[in-house]
């Protein structure tokens, strides 16, 4: 696999580094896109509950959401979030858990932290009257820091935020490196879909091609996997946790890894 | 187990990080934190309400072609640092109206043209030259409202009613480059609502 240039990372990349640049289209040419913090569907359940009030756009974008959850589960977290490119650029590893035999154990709450800090940014919005958990969204603090930068130089006004937004997210990132597994409403968001039914775009192993389901071992998969997921023996989680990033399909030996619309269906 | 991954290092962490932040954040907003006001973009709701609303998305900052919506800085405060505010130091709000049709959350709601108020302008009399000496007019001139008009002895002088706050006044202002000292800022300049009397001597 080495040396080669079209690989699913790389793919990632360059949508991340198009979403950027789309970005900065957008403040140069004055589109008014906006950044993701327009679309996204937890700061809309927090806005929806500090000001008791939905409008047209908000609702569109949150089944809009609901429509991708459900079709692709996490893809956004990997495909489209600014902090798991910051985590990639800063090396910053990803695993989350699990090895192969650990999948069935009963982690305790863990798996629910990330719904509960959904529930409770939604609440704390309603009572401090304002979106709470947009304050440390290492997304927020990204873009925040973005136009901080734009302000200096159209405007030529410094603010604080220029150093304290990018060491909020260092320590959020280099601190906290389960953050997108137990912490982010919005990657919770996402992951419910999965817990309800699973999502129809997931991976699989080949039967005929994949080593472990021959009788050899290899799990190659699950090691290059950043939730720990073998493709042969998805757990039960997988469904939810699984962010279709296709590490998996980059790195199997034997090119037995699928992709598509309910593939590797048990 | 649940003992353990409560009392392990990084959910203290997060837990003394969330609540510092929380109680600091939280104890503003609810010391009024509508108190502090901002110059808001034409057609924003009350600031208490703005606050609700706004998600920073920074849409109506990348759509303004005038560049004079501008995120506010963390010195605005926690809730409010972010979130966008207008200021005409180098150009002025053509009403537009863009930024109220890209608001996606309903922070800024369209209004037509005339109900426009985004502040009000108010004379700096130590900066204003025409205090001093008389013979600039160029506030006079420029405001699209007529709301600046000369008083007996040639001083500009605000009629309230008229002024929308376009920043038409403030952005033409040519006191800073006229004056020698370095302090002197603008003459003329726009306030929040509610703020204009404290410039009233």
């Amino acid at each position: 696999m080495k040396g080669k240039v079209f690989t699913f990372g790389n793919l990632r990349l360059a949508v991340m580094v198009m979403l950027f640049a789309a970005l900065i289209f957008g403040t140069v040419k004055y589109t008014g896109t906006g950044t993701l913090c327009a679309y996204c569907p937890a700061g809309i359940l927090q806005v929806a509950s500090a000001s008791l009030s939905v409008t047209l756009f908000m609702l569109v974008c949150l089944i809009c959401a609901a429509i991708i959850a459900l079709l692709f589960g996490r893809a956004f977290c990997s495909w489209g979030c600014p902090t798991s490119f910051l985590r990639r650029v800063f090396g910053v590893k990803h695993r989350v858990s699990v090895s192969p035999g650990e999948a069935g154990k009963p982690a305790g709450l863990k798996p629910y932290y990330a719904y509960m800090v959904l529930a409770a940014s939604a609440a704390g919005s309603f009572f401090a009257g304002f979106p709470v958990f947009c304050l440390f969204c290492p997304i927020d603090l990204f873009f925040g820091f973005i136009f901080a930068v734009h302000r200096l130089f159209v405007s030529y006004q410094p603010g604080w935020e220029l150093l304290i937004f990018p060491a909020v997210i260092a320590a959020e990132i280099f601190l906290f490196r389960k953050w997108c597994a137990y912490i982010c409403p919005i990657g919770a968001f996402f992951k419910l879909a999965g817990k309800i039914a699973a999502p129809f775009v997931r991976i699989g192993a080949d039967k005929a091609s994949c080593a472990v389901l021959n009788g050899r071992s290899c799990h190659i998969c699950a090691a290059s996997c950043g939730e720990g997921i073998s493709a042969p023996h998805r757990p039960a989680s997988a469904a939810s946790d699984c962010t279709l990033c296709l590490n998996c399909k980059d790195k199997c030996p034997n090119g037995a890894v699928r992709a598509g619309f309910k593939a590797g269906k048990r | 187990m649940f003992l353990k991954t409560v009392f392990s290092r990084r959910f203290f962490l997060l837990f003394s990080f969330g609540a510092a932040f929380s109680l600091f954040s939280g104890r503003k907003a609810f010391s009024g934190s509508g108190s502090r006001r901002f110059l808001r973009p034409p057609g924003s709701l009350p600031e208490k309400d703005f606050l609700a609303r706004c998600v920073k998305c920074q849409k109506c900052v990348q759509v303004c072609h005038m560049r004079v919506i501008m995120p506010l800085p963390l010195s605005a405060g926690i809730p409010a640092a972010g979130t966008p505010a207008v200021s005409y130091k180098n150009g002025y709000c053509d009403l537009c109206m863009k930024c109220v049709d890209v608001c996606p959350s309903g922070a800024i709601r369209p209004i037509e043209k005339e109900e426009t108020a985004i502040g009000a302008a108010v004379i700096i009399k130590e900066s204003c030259v025409a205090w001093d000496w008389s013979g600039c007019v160029v506030c006079v001139e420029r405001c699209p409202l007529k709301a600046v008009e000369l008083d007996g002895m040639k001083r500009p002088c605000i009629i309230k009613e008229k002024c929308n706050g376009c920043g038409e006044c403030e952005a033409a202002c040519p006191a800073p480059a006229l004056r020698s000292s370095k302090k002197g800022g603008k003459g003329i300049i726009v306030v929040p609502w509610g703020e204009e009397g404290e410039y009233e001597r």
